[in-house]
């Protein structure tokens, strides 16, 4: 380093040695005309202006302290020989731009040389400060650390928990105690399939990696379950490398989200409902329209026909017919409109007529074909509990018997029991069918009709998944097998159970 | 005289009956009454001499109409299939897939009468 300071100033090389060692910034200044100038400065000096000191060697006292009079004015009295006590000064360092706190002695060496002694009083005050500032620093942690509205947790680098927080207890209704020193992968509070996961998580927190927040449901005391999203990071403290858990309690916003989306999917249900129902409506009624436009255009085309009175009597039963089906549809989209409601009105039926009448309506419905359907004896007390809609679900199946059979003669079998099970008592019907039958992987397909995925097949009415929500709002099951086992071609076993409505006095 | 042969395809039972009664009152003559594309299709196979034309609904049991006329159509390119259903979207497709003809339900007796003469002149 070249030292430009002119050591030759001080003539005594001891003191020139004990300048050099003095543990706070010194400096020496020298009479020039009616000014001081700065003729040397120590080691402390220079490191406190960051090594700068050397650029101010040869500087007036008049041009330094044209801000600071009151250290010029010290300085002239010092050099007249004036005892000038230590005073505590805030002197601002303008090349480093710093203020500090100075204790300031000034040394008059006769007959030109003043030495200048400050010490930096605050840097005992700072590390007074410094400690009491940590230990409210700590203090407000703990206080932050113990009143946060999370679980925050410290963990060592194996998932062993070292500490938490008291609104563990509040969350989960168990005392703290009884986390601490356990694995969190042990703490049987969540289900256990989610551990692999937790521990596969665990091992890329432990390589440095960054996870994702968890979701996870836990079983709080008394099986209160909560939602709680975890957060975890790797993290240091004196070299020792630590897991620092903060976990939200998302309850609230999660039970939220699930009535969001129960919302949202019975939103969607009821338009792909609406749909269903709308395309349904226009299809057949165009059909229905069909029939009467033709039967009417064929009523003036007869007029010549031989068996005139006989194609007459057809075409005229056909009107009747679509009449009376037209009316049905729009009764039928109108009670399903209504099936939600009329799902709050369910009572005590009996049904031996509403099949009656179904079966009626099938067979004028499917006059052309040869229908033969038996339905076997059966307690007729029977009573279930249900509502007018029972008269839909049996026309359902009915129909599908009859559209879905190539038979020249077209079989359904009903049978009618009672069976109790470990749900209760219920009334099983039975529709056995000589049809096509349904091969094993659309049989559950065939309920789920303009629910899941907007498809009409053909033909007319609510279709079967219709028939499963009327005998769900009854708390009834409806399923399908074949009618003889292992064959599906030999025809179809709808098997319907409905909650039986026993009678009390 | 030879009848032109004409098969129905319709689930709906009425109006198969009605498009019979129109049909062979003109002087067609309906070979035969599928209730859904399969049934047609076995007719269709077994038919000696096949019918000129083929009346097709769309919306069936078993196997819809626009299945069953690419069926058929890939059995003999030449068939003439007329859609008569009351799913009018489905028009376009009826045609890419084959079918000369769409009638969109309900329709009058002589646009039918009018379409299969239409079809008839144009072989």
């Amino acid at each position: 380093m070249n030292d430009k300071r002119p050591r030759d100033s001080i003539e005594d090389k001891y003191f020139r040695e004990y300048f050099e060692k003095i543990p706070t910034p010194s400096y020496i200044w020298r009479k020039q005309g009616n000014d001081l100038i700065l003729i040397n400065y120590n080691i402390e000096a220079d490191e406190i202006v960051n090594n700068q000191m050397e650029k101010f060697l040869g500087i007036k006292a008049s041009e330094l302290y044209k801000d600071n009079p009151g250290i010029l004015k010290d300085l002239n009295h010092c050099l007249e020989g004036k005892f000038i006590p230590p005073k505590e000064i805030d002197y601002h360092y303008q090349s480093i731009n710093l203020s500090k706190r100075l204790m300031c002695s000034y040394i008059y060496i006769p007959p030109d040389v003043i030495f200048v002694h400050t010490d930096i009083i605050h840097r005992e005050e700072e590390w007074k400060t410094a400690e009491q500032k940590l230990k409210e620093s700590e203090e407000r942690y703990r206080n932050l650390f113990e009143n946060s509205p999370y679980i925050i947790a410290l963990l060592d680098i194996e998932g062993k928990i070292m500490e938490v927080n008291s609104i563990i207890k509040e969350l989960t209704g168990y005392d703290k105690t009884l986390f601490i020193g356990k694995n969190y992968l042990e703490l049987h509070l969540y289900n256990e399939s989610l551990v692999p996961n937790l521990k596969k998580r665990l091992k890329l927190l432990k390589k440095g990696e960054q996870i994702e927040p968890i979701e996870v449901l836990v079983e709080a005391k008394e099986g209160k379950k909560i939602w709680l999203l975890s957060h975890m990071s790797k993290i240091s403290l004196s070299d020792e490398e630590f897991i620092l858990v903060v976990v939200l309690d998302i309850t609230e916003k999660k039970n939220a989200e699930i009535k969001l989306k129960e919302s949202e999917l019975k939103y969607r249900e009821a338009y792909n409902r609406a749909e269903f129902y709308k395309d349904l409506f226009a299809h057949d009624i165009n059909n229905i329209l069909q029939n009467i436009r033709s039967a009417n255009e064929l009523r003036q085309i007869l007029r010549n026909d031989i068996n005139k009175e006989e194609r007459l009597a057809e075409v005229n039963e056909i009107i009747n017919t679509q009449v009376m089906r037209g009316a049905n549809l729009v009764s039928n989209i109108r009670k399903s409109s209504l099936l939600e409601e009329f799902s709050k009105k369910i009572k005590p039926i009996q049904f031996n007529l509403l099949l009656e009448s179904a079966i009626t309506f099938i067979e004028k419905m499917f006059q052309e074909r040869d229908i033969r359907i038996r339905v076997h004896p059966f307690n007729a007390n029977l009573v279930v509990f249900g509502n007018e809609f029972i008269l839909d679900v049996f026309e359902n199946i009915l129909i599908n018997a009859v559209k879905y059979n190539q038979s020249p003669i077209i079989r359904i079998d009903i049978d009618i029991k009672k069976i109790i099970n470990k749900e209760g008592n219920f009334v099983q019907f039975q529709f056995m069918d000589n049809g096509i039958g349904i091969k094993d992987q659309r049989k559950e397909q065939i309920f789920q009709r303009g629910e899941d995925k907007f498809n009409i097949e053909g033909g007319m009415g609510l279709g079967l998944s219709l028939v499963k929500k009327i005998l769900e709002s009854y708390k009834g099951i409806i399923w399908v097998e074949n009618r003889i086992e292992g064959d599906y071609t030999q025809g179809s076993n709808f098997k319907i159970m409905i909650p039986e409505a026993i009678e009390t006095d | 005289m030879k009848l032109t042969k004409i098969l129905i395809v319709e689930d709906d039972f009425s109006l198969q009956r009605l498009y019979e009664l129109m049909l062979t009152n003109y002087g067609f003559e309906v070979v035969g009454k599928a209730n859904n594309g399969e049934e047609a299709l076995t007719m269709y196979k077994e038919f000696h001499e096949k019918p000129e034309i083929i009346l097709m609904d769309h919306r069936m049991p078993i196997k819809n109409g626009i299945d069953t006329t690419e069926e058929i159509i890939k059995l003999n390119h030449t068939s003439i299939i007329i859609f008569a259903s009351a799913d009018k979207s489905i028009k376009e497709k009826a045609i890419a897939v084959g079918a000369s003809k769409f009638l969109s339900k309900p329709f009058s007796y002589e646009d039918l009468i009018e379409e299969i003469n239409a079809c008839l002149n144009s072989k």
